[in-house]
């Protein structure tokens, strides 16, 4: 007979410390969101525009006629096929993951938009619940691999629950739903019934880049186009899947325990 | 006074009788009905605490019949008679005919007889009259007879009819000099000690058929769901009352204490335990709130022989103050029964008037019944399940006490079937509390949902029904808050006469089992201390700025589904089903699965299932009698061939046999 | 060698066909509609037996076609399938309504008819699934999903309950369908495996490489030999980690929460090193047609997979030492070799019921064949089995990968482009995954896909699991499950 008890005591804590203090969360050498400077983009090049399996890139014409690349990291699933195919620099894969936002507008590397809008009566209503979060999920056609991050948010070394953070059976005793998968067509009914069940105030967390803008399932009879257009999103976790150190950064931006890092595009280190 | 008062009262009874048969106006004989029982009632009550006196009613060859209310059998009487009122002011008259109320009138008249006459003769008249116009009452209980009906009403006479012989037999033996009860006690002290005790069981069984010992709690369901709530609370009210009393004054008033072996106070406090367990574990099982609440009713009878059987033990071991505990702890219990088990009857009469059927099924019967009826419902079923503070948490814990007890006894058999009764009663509470969750949470949630057509308006009188419900409910709850007041009109009820258990039994507002050093409860305190916390969230609801209003409300959600599916709803069976597959081995229970599928039995298109659970006493004891029976009518049948003369034959041989006897004899 | 063999059968011959090819001991492996021109057909995939080429049968579809799924059970959701999205009949199918699309939706046209011109849509709302009639009172309805507690896939199951027993259970699969098959239609072959990456989350590789097989059967490339040792060493990986995943799992629902915690752990563990050598957790985004993206470092493995095999053998041993978890799995959720068979069960579901079997082995790729590799099988049948049968998959996997390193060389990890390029090619590709057997078949014109067919593991093993539950009780049934180690999203597409 095992004592599974005295076993446990004796492996010790295995608990990061992260976001509090040090550096170990866990994603070590995962490779994350490109980084993108269009200023050093070949002029007239478009490989990327090409090979991107999203279509998460696309051209602007600005006022002077001059034609400029956007990359939108809500439909962008961390494939670095454009980093392969970039002929300069502009690309380059970095290990920057944590890009949850609070605004969609934040996901947009585009030259010359910078929003830092932000619905401050919004923030202080969700910084009420920095004690305590609870988070009901919602899988809305996802592939399983956010679910199995999220799942692994509760084991030994993420140990959520050391956050104040759980997740719900119910929808009537939540504070948050964090949707994954792209919202497919006979996903759209339960989703918006469970959100119709949660009292008010109520958050909407896009977890992962599907839910974002369906990226990139957005396609097809049975694909969707992510939530935006079916609920208020909150706060915007993109990835493919985000990290579990990706979903606590979101989980916790939405309470206002953490700083977004990425503005405009731009992340901060 | 208290005995004009009876009188009276039933005299009121006899004209609701011939009113009845006289079939006039419903109103009349409903009227003759309550005002008899309101008379009853304050006669009763008058008489406590020391009883009425005796007084001679008339002469009849050289006998005098006379009749005097013990406090005990006026204890119980008053609260037998409580849901028996209530009954009868709310029956639906588009159900029954009016023989119902003669029935009802008679059962009551036999019952006071029960109670109160003092000699064997007019007691066995009285106990015969109870017993057949119960009969009648069921009967009556419908505007067609059915045959099943007929079936069960027989059922139950002939298993009363057991008893009536053990009984005949026992009032032979004791008043074959002297029929008054008076001169039972010395003419028992004369009989051997084996003759004594056999004489005991033949009360054992006379009584237990009444009451529902085993092996005949088998009629309580058939007959109690051939009739209506109304019948139930008059069945499981004065008539189990009067019977258990009988029982009591046989086995600690005639019965003399020395000729008491422990043995037969173990045998009655066994017959009490288990046929309580196997009734509630039977009554946990059933899907018709009747039958459910029959099983119940033989659950606290058993349990108040259970009270009986220890005070016999602690009487034969010297403790008469113990033994008087423990009686009176019985007349506690059943007290507080009737008054429960009459709520939940007209609950389960109000449900049949408003939804067609008496099945516990979740068809929103909380939702469209008034709240009182929900209130009072709560109340009893919570005192059925002697969850504080009521009645039946008052007597239970009392029951606890005593048999906790046993350790006084010397004897160390009495001590370990002491033992073993508080881990049987510890059982039969924990499945009565399962029980009465199941009839009330699935018998009246549930989502709004007509059995049978629209019968919602209920007509007349019942609309009077959710009151009386609401209030025999409020006053199971009176009965154990005042019980520290209540329980000194007992305190001569005991059969030693000594008002010392009754004053043990309370300190204060406490009460307690003798001795405050060993345990103490106070329904009072525990009212008036819940009712105070309770003012906490009230307040902090009023103090919010809408007060409740101002709740979150979000609408029911189906797990993503549009609506919660109709058949999502718990069934009775669901709900007992892993008791079921537990207690297999008592319940001999079966499951048939069946399905329509393909030959290798893959896609299941159809499913059907079959349950049972076998009655114990039925297929084992009853079954081979009737089989017995039959045999022997089936070989005597050859002598009746419808020929005058072989009829003569036989009235020949008897003559000669009769001639044949007087001669040599 | 190629990898199939074709034959071409008549409608009203197919009975005939199927219970000869029966007899003959092949086995049916999935059926699937495909557009030949205008003209439909079904295609049904057999498997002649071992190292031999895999038998493609194909009918010309008339809108009524005998069902087959008397003789052959599996057949029965393909069947189904098929109706759903196109207008042809199966004649007899047992269970002849809605899989895929759920009752409520519907379609503007049909996906794979080239014909229509219509904007295709999916529209609608669910309405409550077709059940078993119960012909008795007392029965409750006991619904659970689509929305289930914790952080689960969406799936509605349904038990026919009357307390403590489960009469009947129906599993309402397919909510999360996501029409991948069509998304990659008219897809430039080297991008669609990013999609077929992401058909299964937690079965990245399994996907993406049979995925990749079928492509480069189709096209005709040869691999070299580092990128398919490399592959086999992300087979396994993805093997160890799932396993993890699963003993946690059965952990959790035997209610032992410290072996819970030290199998996520473990789980988590794995997939950090997945992070190391491919720079994602799940491995993905490191499969190309013909190879691999990038070369991998491997010379970081040998340490950290030593230290978790190590672990990991403590781990199983601690749980084949505790009581409580073995009287739980013990005769919980029974499956016999017949049924087992008869429905298609795969993988560790198969090798539990004594069905030995496995690609790796029997039809071996990706230089499988150079490795030495038992199959793990008990005959119990019982979720005891199955998990013993996954232990010593995930044993075996720390091995097949030492045995890949030992054996790799460095060297080219892409194929060389094709020079020319046929009009039409047909591939099968297949892998055998830690949940079973995953199948790909592509059909490539004029360099893009025309039709990919995906056979989940899980999509077999989710039709053989009802069969375990009916007539069990509820306390197990939550072990039954995780000792299936079941997904949702690669069976419903």
């Amino acid at each position: 007979m095992k004592n599974w008890t005295l076993k446990g005591l004796a492996a010790g804590k295995v608990t990061t410390k992260w976001p509090a203090s040090g550096e170990n969360d866990g994603q070590d050498k995962v490779l994350g969101f490109p980084t993108f400077h269009p200023q050093d983009c070949r002029p007239g090049c478009r490989e990327c525009i090409l090979k991107c399996p999203t279509r998460a890139f696309s051209t602007k014409t600005g006022v002077n006629d001059e034609e400029s690349v956007a990359l939108d990291y809500g439909r962008c699933i961390n494939c670095q096929i454009c980093v392969a195919s970039c002929p300069t620099a502009a690309l380059q894969s970095s290990s920057n993951l944590t890009f949850a936002s609070k605004s969609r507008q934040d996901l947009v590397v585009d030259e010359g938009v910078n929003s830092r809008e932000n619905d401050e009566l919004r923030s202080r209503v969700s910084s009420i619940f920095k004690g305590s979060l609870h988070v009901r999920h919602v899988d809305a056609g996802s592939c399983n691999g956010c679910e199995s991050e999220l799942q692994a948010l509760c084991n030994p070394f993420y140990n959520l629950h050391r956050l104040g953070i759980f997740f719900t059976p119910s929808p009537r005793f939540a504070d948050v739903l964090l949707v994954t998968g792209p919202v497919v067509p006979q996903m759209k009914g339960p989703l918006l019934r469970t959100y119709e069940a949660m009292p008010r105030p109520r958050f909407v967390i896009a977890g992962g880049t599907c839910p974002i803008s369906g990226a990139p399932f957005d396609m097809g009879y049975s694909g969707g186009s992510g939530l935006e257009i079916h609920l208020p999103v909150d706060i915007s976790i993109p990835g493919c899947p985000p990290t579990p150190a990706a979903f606590i950064h979101g989980l916790l931006l939405l309470t206002d325990r953490i700083n977004q890092r990425l503005h405009g595009g731009g992340y901060e280190q | 006074m208290s005995n004009d008062l009876i009188l009276a009262g039933c005299i009121s009874l006899v004209v609701t009788c011939i009113a009845a048969l006289a079939k006039r106006a419903f109103y009349l004989t409903e009227f003759t009905f309550g005002l008899g029982i309101v008379l009853l009632l304050s006669g009763a009550a008058s008489s406590l605490p020391h009883g009425t006196h005796p007084v001679a009613l008339f002469y009849s060859g050289g006998l005098t019949v006379s009749f005097a209310l013990d406090p005990s059998a006026g204890w119980l009487v008053i609260w037998g008679l409580v849901p028996a009122l209530l009954a009868g002011l709310t029956v639906p008259h588009d159900r029954i005919s009016q023989g119902w109320f003669a029935g009802a009138a008679l059962v009551i008249l036999g019952a006071v007889g029960v109670a109160g006459l003092q000699d064997g003769i007019s007691f066995l008249i009285a106990w015969e009259v109870m017993s057949l116009s119960g009969a009648y009452l069921l009967l009556n209980d419908r505007r067609t007879q059915t045959a099943e009906a007929g079936q069960s009403s027989l059922f139950m006479l002939s298993l009363l009819e057991v008893g009536s012989v053990s009984l005949l037999f026992g009032v032979l033996v004791l008043g074959v000099r002297d029929p008054n009860f008076a001169s039972w006690h010395t003419s028992w002290l004369h009989l051997s000690s084996l003759a004594g005790a056999g004489l005991g069981v033949l009360f054992l069984i006379g009584f237990g058929a009444k009451l529902g010992l085993l092996p005949f709690y088998e009629w309580f369901p058939p007959a109690y769901s051939s009739g209506s709530g109304a019948s139930g609370s008059i069945l499981s009210g004065i008539v189990l009352n009067v019977t258990w009393f009988s029982l009591g004054r046989a086995l600690l008033s005639w019965m003399p204490a020395s000729s008491t072996p422990i043995g037969f106070g173990v045998l009655v406090l066994s017959a009490g335990v288990i046929s309580a367990i196997l009734s509630i574990l039977y009554g946990f099982q059933q899907n018709d709130w009747r039958k459910l609440l029959s099983f119940s009713t033989a659950e606290n009878a058993g349990l108040a022989t259970a009270a009986l059987g220890a005070a016999i033990m602690f009487r034969s071991a010297g403790l008469a103050e113990l033994s008087d505990l423990a009686w009176i702890v019985g007349l506690i219990h059943l007290g507080g029964h009737s008054l429960a088990k009459g709520s939940l009857m007209l609950t389960a009469e109000h449900l049949h008037s408003t939804s067609g059927t008496y099945e516990i099924s979740q068809h929103g019967a909380l939702s469209r019944a008034p709240w009182t009826l929900g209130v009072g419902a709560v109340l009893g079923g919570m005192s059925l399940s002697a969850m504080p503070p009521m009645a039946g948490f008052v007597s239970e814990w009392f029951l606890f006490q005593t048999i906790f007890q046993g350790f006084r006894l010397s004897n160390s058999i009495g001590r370990v079937s002491m033992a073993l009764g508080g881990a049987g009663i510890a059982l039969i509470a924990a499945i009565s509390l399962a029980t009465m969750v199941k009839v009330l949470g699935v018998g009246m949630l549930g989502k709004h949902r007509s059995v049978s057509g629209n019968l919602d308006a209920a007509p007349g009188n019942q609309r009077l029904r959710p009151y009386a419900t609401l209030g025999i409910g409020l006053m199971t709850l009176i009965y154990s808050a005042g019980m520290t007041w209540w329980i000194k009109s007992l305190s001569s009820a005991s059969w030693t006469r000594s008002p010392n258990a009754v004053k043990h039994m309370v300190d204060g507002l406490l009460l307690i089992p003798l001795s405050p050093k060993f345990a103490f409860i106070s329904p009072f305190l525990l009212l008036v201390v819940g009712a105070l916390l309770a003012l906490v969230p009230l307040a902090l609801i009023r103090l919010r700025p809408h007060g409740i209003r101002s709740y979150r409300r979000v609408p029911l959600w189906a797990q993503g589904l549009e609506t919660v599916p109709v058949e999502s709803g718990t069934t009775p069976l669901v709900f007992s089903n892993a008791m079921r597959r537990f207690y297999s081995f008592a319940y001999r229970s079966k499951t048939v699965v069946g399905s329509d599928a393909n030959e290798k039995g893959y896609f299941i298109r159809q499913l059907s299932f079959e349950y049972s659970e076998a009655p114990i006493f039925g297929p084992l004891l009853f079954m081979p009698i009737i089989r017995l029976v039959r045999w022997a009518s089936e070989k005597t049948s050859k002598m009746q061939m419808g020929s005058m003369n072989l009829y003569l034959l036989y009235i020949g041989l008897v003559l000669l046999l009769v001639l044949v006897i007087g001669i040599f004899s | 060698m190629g990898t199939l063999v074709k034959a071409q059968v008549a409608a009203s011959q197919l009975l005939n066909e199927a219970r000869s090819l029966l007899e003959e001991g092949c086995r049916f492996q999935m059926a699937y509609l495909r557009y030949m021109g205008p003209v439909p057909e079904i295609v049904y995939l057999v498997d002649r037996g071992p190292n031999l080429e895999f038998l493609e049968l194909t009918v010309r579809a008339e809108t009524e076609l005998p069902s087959l799924s008397d003789l052959v059970p599996l057949l029965s959701w393909y069947e189904r399938e098929i109706m759903d999205l196109s207008d042809i009949i199966f004649t007899g199918n047992p269970e002849p309504f809605p899989l895929v699309l759920l009752e409520g939706m519907a379609l503007t046209s049909l996906p794979f008819d080239p014909t229509s011109k219509e904007i295709l849509q999916l529209f609608g709302d669910t309405t409550p699934p077709q059940l078993p009639e119960v012909l008795a009172t007392q029965v409750q309805d006991l619904f659970w999903g689509p929305v289930r507690g914790d952080v689960l896939e969406t799936g509605e199951f349904h038990f026919a309950y009357i307390g403590e027993e489960i009469l009947h259970y129906t599993p309402r699969l397919f909510y999360k369908h996501r029409g991948i098959e069509q998304d990659l239609q008219q897809q430039d072959p080297e991008s669609g495996v990013i999609l077929a990456e992401r058909v299964s989350g937690v079965g990245t590789i399994c996907h993406g490489l049979a995925y990749c097989l079928a492509v480069e059967d189709a096209l005709r490339l040869d691999v070299p030999r580092r990128a398919q040792l490399l592959r086999v060493i992300l087979a396994e990986m993805e093997r160890i980690y799932n396993n993890l995943h699963f003993f946690s799992m059965l952990s959790k629902t035997t209610t032992l929460k410290v072996g819970e915690a030290f199998g996520a752990l473990l789980e988590e563990r794995a997939k950090q090193i997945n992070a190391q050598l491919t720079g994602h957790r799940f491995l993905r985004n490191v499969l190309a047609v013909g190879g691999l993206r990038r070369d991998l470092n491997v010379d970081i493995l040998p340490t950290m997979l030593s230290n978790l095999q190590r672990d990991a053998i403590d781990y199983l041993d601690s749980l084949s030492a505790t009581q409580s978890y073995l009287d739980r799995l013990i005769g919980t959720g029974t499956l016999s070799a017949d049924v087992a068979f008869d429905f298609g069960a795969t993988g560790p579901v198969a090798h539990g019921s004594g069905i030995k079997r496995d690609l790796r082995v029997h039809h071996p790729y990706s230089m499988y064949e150079r490795l030495s590799l038992e199959i793990p099988v008990r005959t119990g049948g019982d979720a005891l089995a199955r998990s013993q049968v996954r232990g010593e998959a995930l044993i075996s996997a720390f091995d097949l990968i030492r045995q890949a390193t030992e054996l790799l060389e460095p060297g080219e990890i892409a194929a060389a482009s094709p020079t020319s390029q046929p009009e039409l090619a047909d591939g099968l590709g297949w892998t055998e995954g830690p949940r079973g057997s995953c199948f790909y078949a592509v059909r490539i014109r004029n360099g893009l896909l025309e039709r990919v067919k995906i056979k989940s593991a899980s999509f077999s093993n989710w039709k053989v699991f009802p069969l375990t539950v009916h007539s069990s009780n509820m306390m197990d049934y939550a072990i039954n499950e995780a000792s299936f180690g079941l997904t949702i999203a690669g069976a419903d597409r």
